[in-house]
């Protein structure tokens, strides 16, 4: 009696997985067809390409033009970063000290554009930043200029739009981590005799910086894979490492080239996001 | 003589301190002045493109002039009236829908497993789901680019239906995953105690608590494909063009203010769903998809 | 086959059930025959393995091996929502996005039944749990002591041949729950309902139960009535799980007599009556409830053996009774509850000296 029971749960377990399965099937084949296998092939293409070694690697190091442009990338992603953790960390500060409406109001101005798509924005600024748009012409209004600047297809451009485009990255976090901060440590720090300039940067400021190195780390990796903003605000002298890889494949048809800036791509990206994981795993531990 | 001296002192001090106090409440002041100075020029900068553009929509300058000479709707008029931005926005709605049912039928299963399931290897699928949001859209571009050429799905509705579905399942499965999380396991035991199988238990108790992780996930969904440009830049040919691609080959040309007409309507939307998403109240801000990548 | 006496008798049977999970064992080689119309608890600590099991009859858990069968079937081939019992959980687990008759309604929809059958038996129900009228409300509009019991109408309403609690008071306020508790005993000897009650609170098991199966370690450590658990616990871990209790280390020094005689620590003598599970030699403890202890100022009027010389330390009056902790002079706490006969009754103060006493009747042996 019992040796049945066992034998019949045995087959209902067996029943019960492989429905999970089903769970789970869908999703992982559309993902190994659809996204691993194609970045796996073309990750590999970068050795196998035109011939099989590490030839495009050591062309891609060695000349100036194929570095040029990861070195590049590197500067804008960190003046970008630089500039949105100050700016960021401004709008965060303020909207943990200003009342609730105006704190919606901040969180709205920074999540419309959020949502809004990257396409029109970029234009947006387009418009904004040519020679006869709004900026160069109030300048010229205000008397401020006497020429109009060149703000647009350049390194300028690059910054701002790319500033746009990842503000509210660097803000959300570090407003995250603030609004989670106990104010009652900052008047436990003011009640031992801290004036406030101290208790702002010996108790508030460290206890932010897990939301600014989640924030930092988020916007510098995302800022390196860019394409469009670059693409269409910056200069030819300006390209960034994703306008290198299309214009490998898409113009030159050199795949192999192409793929092995793309290792380098991931590569630096993954890595970025292995320290973004542990420093969120850190400060949910924290909170 | 001492004791005087040292009474002197704390005078002093005491004389020295209030002043000090006041002063530093007055640099406190000054300092929040000028912050919230800062942080108005910032606002004003984050909110700049989304209000001029929508003004120049209505001006006639075909140059963009600001302020705009006289009021037209004509950019508006040769939006709707021209089939060069009919066939791509078609497209794209064709599109948009596809990825949402699509990355539905895929994503709240798998969420379903992830959430409540405990199988060996259960967080790497977790990483897998959400490896399209980290993977940068270009390197994806061209992988998805090189496998459509082998397949000839170069061109295809269909190719990009998969691709975008691709692209939008992390943000499925986020939404959808928090908010079975928020579904107490004891209410599915419940059901069954009531004498629902796991079908109905899923169609009659689940699924109606789940809806509002469901709704944000199938913006979520039809956001990330309605902007979608890199991918969709190599996979598609003129028949299926979509409209963030027929801007970007647009914008490569002349800066038209048929755009600014395109791009009032989009913000309008973008709005739209922001509003639905946040009022469901179960929306992830943080993976928003137009911001999240390009 | 079994006779019909022999299937009420043993409605429900757990044969040897075992749980185990990697690195730990979560139900012992536990067995159980539950009668049919009995009130049996489960009663332990977290941990204890109580919910495992109750978790494994309702399905919601694969036992390792064991069987469990239902009038001497095996129920382990159904999967929860075929097993026909109902379950009431600790955190109501009410249908958020349903209204109160429709909670209720949930279970005879799942079993197909006539529109005017469900409407009929849902309101009922409203009127057993003292409901009606809030039908149309969402659950989250009622106190938690009304969604449990809308928990309770739901579990009961397809009429379910065993009706599983998992420490259904536990969210509770002490008012509330005592209200429940009288209304969960109400339902049960009015409908005639066979259940098995989850909790970890022991006034509650006492005051509900017919049968009461205490839990430790995952496995059953004694099982019987209130009153025989409270008065005959037969091990130490019962004795002080349930109740409080005095408990005096010591050896068995003689068994051939009318008593038991052991000698405690101190090396003074106490006395306990003749039946009790021990044997010469053995170390044991001597237990004596907290209000079967007497207390006695004049050393002329005691009349039992067992008697020590006592300090009062500590006097905590609790409404109907006061609570006294003494020590002896050989350094042993005693606790004593009296009850409060007469307004304005004096009792001992802190510092008083006196004897504590009690009948060698009162006395349990225990193994130590």
């Amino acid at each position: 009696m019992s040796m049945q029971t066992v034998s019949r749960k045995r087959i209902r377990l067996g029943a019960t997985r492989s429905n999970k399965m089903l769970l789970v099937i869908p999703a992982v084949g559309l993902l190994a067809l659809f996204f691993i296998y194609p970045i796996v092939t073309i990750l590999l293409r970068s050795f196998s390409e035109p011939q099989w070694g590490l030839q495009n690697y050591a062309a891609f190091f060695r000349e100036s033009a194929y570095l040029g442009s990861l070195a590049n990338t590197f500067k804008i992603a960190v003046a970008v970063t630089l500039i949105t953790l100050v700016l960021g960390y401004l709008v965060a500060y303020a909207m943990t000290t200003v009342g609730s409406k105006m704190r919606k109001f901040i969180l709205i101005a920074v999540l419309i554009p959020f949502w809004t798509s990257l396409l029109v924005r970029t234009y947006a600024w387009m418009v904004l930043l040519q020679s006869e748009g709004i900026i160069n012409r109030s300048l010229l209004y205000l008397g401020i200029i006497h020429e109009p600047l060149q703000l647009i297809h350049n390194f300028t451009g690059v910054i701002i739009g790319m500033v746009y485009t990842m503000l509210p990255f660097m803000i959300l976090p570090i407003y995250a981590t603030m609004a989670s901060i106990d104010p009652g440590l900052m008047r436990a720090g003011a009640n031992l005799g801290a004036p406030p300039a101290v208790v702002f940067t010996r108790i508030f400021m460290p206890l932010t910086l897990p939301g600014v190195g989640a924030g930092s780390i988020m916007v510098f990796v995302m800022t390196i894979g860019y394409y469009i903003t670059p693409a269409l605000l910056g200069g030819s002298k300006d390209t960034m490492i994703g306008q290198f890889i299309a214009e490998q494949i898409q113009s030159l048809l050199n795949w192999g080239m192409g793929a092995t800036a793309a290792v380098v791509l991931v590569t630096t990206t993954m890595i970025f996001f292995v320290f973004y994981l542990k420093i969120n795993r850190l400060e949910r531990r924290a909170s | 003589m001492k004791k005087g001296e040292i009474a002197l002192t704390t005078i002093h001090a005491k004389a020295k301190e209030r002043p000090r106090t006041r002063r530093s409440v007055r640099q406190v002041k000054a300092g929040r002045i000028l912050l919230y100075f800062a942080v108005g020029l910032i606002v004003l900068f984050l909110l700049l493109p989304i209000v001029i553009i929508p003004l120049l929509s209505f001006g006639s300058s075909p140059w963009l002039q600001f302020p705009p000479p006289s009021w037209t709707l004509k950019w508006y008029g040769e939006l709707f009236s021209s089939p060069d931005w009919w066939g791509p926005i078609m497209n794209s709605v064709k599109v948009g829908i596809s990825v949402v049912f699509l990355s539905q039928l895929i994503g709240v299963p798998v969420s379903y497993a992830l959430v409540r399931g405990k199988f060996p290897g259960r967080d790497l699928l977790n990483g897998l789901l959400l490896m399209p949001m980290i993977m940068p859209y270009i390197i994806y571009a061209i992988a998805v680019y090189s496998l459509f050429l082998k397949l000839g799905m170069n061109g295809t509705l269909t190719g990009l239906v998969i691709t975008h579905t691709v692209l939008a399942l992390p943000y499925v499965v986020i939404n959808v995953s928090n908010a079975f999380r928020a579904v107490s396991p004891a209410v599915e035991y419940a059901a069954a105690s009531c004498g629902a199988g796991p079908w109905q238990t899923f169609r009659y108790v689940v699924l109606p608590l789940i809806r509002p992780g469901v709704t944000s996930g199938a913006v979520f969904a039809f956001a990330i494909s309605w902007d979608e440009v890199i991918t969709s830049m190599f996979v598609t040919d003129p028949q299926t063009i979509t409209l963030p691609v027929k801007i970007w080959t647009t914008l490569r040309l002349d800066l038209s203010p048929v755009i600014a007409a395109l791009s009032t309507i989009m913000i309008a939307l973008s709005t739209i769903m922001l509003v639905v998403t946040t009022s469901k109240g179960s929306a992830d801000v943080f993976g928003s998809p137009s911001g999240k990548r390009e | 086959m079994m006779t019909r006496q022999q299937a009420e008798e043993n409605y429900l049977h757990i044969v040897n059930l075992r749980k185990e999970y990697k690195d730990f064992l979560a139900v012992d080689d536990v067995s159980l025959q539950i009668k049919r119309g009995e009130f049996m608890t489960l009663l332990g600590s977290s941990g204890s393995g109580k919910s495992t099991t109750l978790l494994a009859i309702a399905g919601f858990l694969e036992p390792t091996s064991g069987d469990i069968l239902q009038s001497g079937q095996t129920i382990l081939d159904k999967p929860p929502h075929q097993r026909n019992i109902g379950m009431v959980f600790q955190q109501y687990s009410l249908f958020p996005h349903m209204t109160i008759a429709d909670n209720i309604a949930f279970p005879l929809k799942m079993r197909k039944l006539e529109k005017s059958e469900i409407q009929r038996r849902v309101n009922d129900m409203l009127k057993l749990i003292e409901l009606d009228g809030f039908g149309q409300r969402r659950p989250q509009e009622l106190s938690g002591g009304q969604q449990q019991r809308v928990a309770l109408a739901r579990a009961l309403v397809f009429q379910p041949n065993i009706l599983l609690m998992d420490e259904p008071l536990a969210a509770l306020d002490k008012k509330l729950r005592e209200t429940m508790q009288l209304e969960i005993r109400r339902l049960h000897s009015q409908l005639g309902l066979t259940i098995i009650y989850v909790t970890h609170d022991q006034e509650e098991a006492l005051k509900m139960s017919d049968r009461i199966a205490i839990f430790n370690k995952g496995r059953i450590e004694q099982l019987g009535t209130p009153l025989d658990l409270y008065d005959h616990p037969r091990t130490r871990f019962v004795a002080e799980f349930l109740g409080d209790s005095n408990l005096f280390p010591g050896r068995v020094a003689d068994r051939s007599g009318p008593q038991t005689v052991i000698t405690d620590a101190s090396g003074r003598t106490l006395y306990a009556s003749a039946k009790q599970d021990c044997g010469k030699g053995d170390e044991v403890v001597l237990m004596v409830r907290p209000e079967k202890v007497e207390i006695e100022t004049n050393r002329d009027k005691l009349t039992s053996p067992n008697f020590m010389e006592a300090k009062v330390v500590e006097s905590v009056f609790l409404g109907d009774n006061y609570k006294y902790k003494l020590t002896s002079s050989a350094n042993q706490t005693i606790i004593v509850k009296k009850q409060i006969h007469m307004v304005g009754e004096r009792m001992l103060s802190v510092g008083d000296q006196v004897y504590v006493t009690w009948d060698p009747e009162n006395a349990i042996v225990l193994a130590s």
